[in-house]
């Protein structure tokens, strides 16, 4: 697909004639389609793109720093709040991070519980960004059908968590309470509707000629490059790089559970667009097989009160949905943290968006923000 | 054969027209808007909305004062003598403006005198009705309207 | 100053007028309710239900609501032309309204003949091409007037798109001439009754032509970039207010042109379908009318509603795919029809 790229070189022979000059436009801060806060100084010639800088830290609340004045079972709902989209899974990082360096044995049914609960919030995750990359794109109904779909999965959470959004999932040690009476039906009623709306998204999108004039070819960021810039998540699997921290690094009991890793080609947005619709298939799976194997036993480990960790540290990675999410922390021996650093895999993605948008035209640099599926909260902490 | 059914498909449009079939197809089945305020929401019982707090049964223990991680709840014991015989607070206060509704609070309670109700229509005009004092705390627990489909909603879940 | 002479050329048509502007500007209103209704309806939520029953008094709410807005002009803008930049949008999408015949001539009891249209030239159809020409003023003038870079690319982008767009849509309007054999819009009409069939058939390749010009000239998805609301949000960036609503309403008014002239073109206007109109034109004159404007309001519906389909379903080309299909795809495509056009018109309907 190639060939549809008109050719907008700079041994054009008008160039010799006409006299240009760069502009610098601001896709700034408020933008619609910039996911956030977010903002990109791109150097056009035209309409071509031929440098661009980020510029973050329009978010930044100071989540480390705030960390380190609360105690280690304070800390933990704020770190829903970084990837707000994801919450579950940023609360698995921490909370993994300090079992590991107290040395807590999580129980395997607690295991299962995060493993369903992660998936789920994996699936409603990559939902948003079905929509909002499609409304980028322009197709603006894929992002209403994705927010009706979300509902199911939010109230799912709603009825085992408490809250749709921000549901501080874990304590250190477990989880809080097994599923309510009647939620495992309403999971697996959700589970198989769910395949069938995937496929209306992609009889909607994947074979749809203006879709894939529009993402094939663009953004292309090759496997070496990917690598080098530490990318990860299906940014890094639509090159066709296969680390995925829950296959690499398994936690949580994921090694029980049989389940692909989608890969791409040619690193497009194409591919990662593909990848992430098929990492919703593979979560379906995932629930299911964890479901269906639920075993029995206690839902917490032992943990005493006051946690006060030994001297040391630990860094504990899970699978986000936006990517390798890290959570390195210090201890000093006391009762609140000495340093929470969070890997944030959002910030480090966006290292490739110079190398993805160059030589591409500014509606791409739009629809590669969307394909990298950023979130501002863990941008800039 | 197959090249000509590939050009029939590009010529016709033929993706894009099973695309049309998709939205024509959501034209038709119900909506799912929620008309709010008419037909308010039914919440399940695990809702984390707005803190009760059973006075008759709070010890004064103050570990939900020492969980919060923002500082929200105030509970001021009774004086010495009183406490050896009633050990209800003497004053509890609640910011509920600041409260992440995380729920750190009800987990270390002895009693479970504190949890979340379903309250979750918050929104005021002077921010100083929500800082709730002894008085104005306990919430309407068992409205009947809170009743989710399938799920328990009655405190015989535990 | 003969008093018949005022009658007939002041009066009348300022009553004609009268009588075509008011329902032109409540179709056009509420088109801005359907779209929101019926986008609505196929992203399985309701559109506006509040403001009155159905939501129908929504773009009465939306008009106040913009007409109450501070009158904002940019410091770095050209103020006159700012000004005025809406206005050159606003008029020729309803001009246009002026050559279409709506229904079968009303003859009063006196015997005169008064057209159901209101003017009658005998180049109609041009007309309302050269005025879609003329719409591209208001959005060049708009997007440089602005003084800021985002209206500016916008409204590059909307010159380039409509000009190369301008030629596929005038020439399947030609081929309808072609088999049409005038320009007026009555004799169009007449000449679909004539075939017993609509110009559907014999010129489908000029309808699918025509379809994808329209939605291109009225800068609706998918070809909706200058538009562009999630990139460049487009020459109107810095219009607000009432100003906003003209560049607004202007595009809506395009809309439902160019879904009337479709009717008109390719579905027989004011014919009523199944029914033979002239026996039923000289029994019951007055029916006739009434039912003739009634089937072409459907028509010109059925063709709103698909392009709001198509907003609700297709993604959106980016700026040079959609010049590339403007040049390399729509405009041999026409050509050749053209060619075909005129030796179908040549051979068989002599």
């Amino acid at each position: 697909m190639a060939a549809d790229r008109t050719d907008l070189s700079v041994t054009s022979p008008l160039r010799e004639v006409l006299e240009s000059r760069e502009v610098e436009l601001n896709l700034g801060p408020q933008h619609p389609a910039t996911h956030g806060v977010y903002r990109a100084l791109v150097r056009l010639d035209g309409e071509k793109v031929v440098g661009l800088k980020s510029v973050i830290g329009y978010l930044h609340r100071g989540i480390e720093k705030w960390a380190e004045y609360r105690t280690w079972t304070q800390a933990t709902p704020i770190f829903d709040r970084l990837d707000y989209l994801g919450a579950v899974l940023n609360c698995h990082g921490y909370v993994g991070a300090v079992e590991k360096l107290l040395g807590v044995e999580v129980p395997k049914k607690a295991q299962y519980i995060r493993v369903v609960l992660d998936e789920l919030q994996r699936i409603a995750s990559h939902l948003l960004w079905l929509g909002t990359h499609g409304l980028d794109v322009g197709a603006q109904s894929v992002l209403f059908y994705a927010v009706r779909e979300r509902e199911a999965i939010m109230d799912l959470f709603e009825a085992m968590l408490g809250q749709r959004l921000l549901p501080n999932a874990f304590p250190i040690g477990g989880v809080r309470f097994d599923f309510p009476k009647g939620w495992v039906p309403v999971c697996r009623k959700f589970l198989q509707e769910f395949p069938k709306k995937v496929d209306d998204y992609e009889t909607l999108l994947t074979t749809n000629r203006i879709w894939v004039q529009r993402t094939k070819g663009v953004g292309v960021i090759s496997a070496e490059e990917a690598v080098a810039l530490s990318l990860s998540g299906p940014t890094l699997r639509g090159s066709g790089v296969n680390f995925d921290v829950r296959k690499a690094i398994p936690y949580s009991s994921y090694e029980d559970f049989d389940f692909e890793v989608p890969l791409g080609q040619n690193g497009d947005v194409y591919d990662r667009y593909l990848c992430r619709v098929r990492e919703m298939r593979q979560s379906v799976r995932i629930i299911q097989q964890a479901l269906d194997g639920m075993p029995e036993g206690e839902l917490r480990g032992k943990v005493s009160r006051i946690i006060r960790p030994p001297v040391g540290e630990a860094y504990f990675t899970v699978e986000a949905a936006k990517g390798q999410l890290g959570y390195y922390i210090v201890s000093d021996g006391a009762e609140k943290p000495w340093r929470v650093h969070v890997r944030a895999p959002s910030f480090i993605n966006l290292q490739g968006m110079e190398t993805m948008c160059k030589g591409g035209l500014i509606a791409d640099v739009v629809a590669v923000i969307g394909s990298i599926d950023i979130v501002l909260g863990e941008v800039d902490r | 054969m197959k090249a000509l059914a590939r050009f029939a498909k590009m010529v016709t449009f033929w993706e894009l027209v099973k695309g049309l079939g998709v939205t024509t197809k959501y034209l038709v089945k119900p909506k799912v808007t929620e008309l709010y305020p008419d037909k308010r929401p039914v919440l399940p019982y695990r809702t984390k909305g707005r803190l009760h707090v059973d006075i008759e049964t709070c010890i004064s223990c103050r570990m939900c004062e020492k969980a919060c991680p923002e500082g929200c709840i105030k509970v001021f014991p009774p004086p010495k003598e009183v406490f050896k015989t009633d050990k209800r607070p003497a004053e509890f206060l609640i910011n509920q403006e600041h409260c992440l509704h995380c729920g750190l609070c009800v987990d270390p309670c002895p009693t479970g005198s504190i949890h979340h109700s379903q309250e979750f229509e918050l929104v005021v005009f002077d921010y100083r009705e929500l800082l709730f004092d002894k008085e104005r705390l306990p919430c309407d627990l068992d409205q009947p309207r809170y009743r989710w489909n399938g799920l328990e909603n009655a405190r015989a879940e535990k | 100053m003969n008093f018949d002479w005022v009658t007939a050329h002041v009066g009348m048509p300022l009553l004609k007028i009268l009588i075509l502007l008011v329902p032109v500007f409540t179709v056009v209103a509420y088109m801005v309710w359907f779209e929101r209704r019926v986008l609505g309806f196929f992203q399985s939520r309701l559109g506006p239900n509040r403001v009155g029953p159905l939501g129908l008094i929504q773009p009465i709410a939306d008009g106040l609501k913009l007409l109450l807005k501070e009158d904002v002009v940019p410091a770095n803008a050209r103020p006159f032309l700012f000004k005025i930049a809406p206005v050159f949008s606003f008029f020729p999408a309803f001009v246009g309204f002026s050559v279409i015949t709506w229904a079968l001539p009303w003859v009063t009891a006196s015997g005169k003949t008064h057209g159901f249209v209101v003017a009658d030239v005998d180049l109609g159809l041009l007309v309302i091409l050269a005025l879609s020409s003329m719409g591209i003023f208001g959005i060049l003038l708009g997007g440089w007037s602005s003084g800021s870079k985002y209206p500016l690319f916008g409204s590059l982008r909307s010159a380039s798109q409509m000009l190369a767009y301008e030629v596929p849509l005038t020439l399947s309007v030609l081929s309808v001439f072609l088999l049409a054999g005038s320009f007026r819009m009555s004799d169009i009409v007449a000449a679909q009754q004539k075939l017993g069939g609509y110009f559907l058939f014999p010129g489908i390749v000029a309808f699918g032509v025509y379809l994808v010009a329209a939605v291109a000239e009225t800068n609706r998805t998918p070809f909706d970039l200058p538009e562009g609301e999630s990139e460049i949000i487009g020459f109107h960036t810095e219009y607000s207010g009432m100003r906003f609503a003209f560049y607004f309403v202007a595009e809506y008014a395009n809309v439902v042109l160019t879904s009337v002239l479709a009717a008109a073109l390719f579905l027989g206007g004011y014919d009523i379908p199944f029914v033979n109109d002239a026996a039923l034109y000289a029994a019951h004159p007055a029916l006739t009318s009434l039912l003739g404007v009634a089937s072409f309001a459907v028509k010109g519906a059925l063709f709103a509603f698909f392009f709001v389909w198509i907003r609700a379903t297709w993604p959106r080309y980016r700026y040079d795919q959609l010049l590339r299909i403007g040049w390399f795809v729509l405009f041999p495509l026409a050509l050749v029809n053209l060619l075909l056009m005129a030796l179908l018109r040549l051979w068989l309907l002599r």
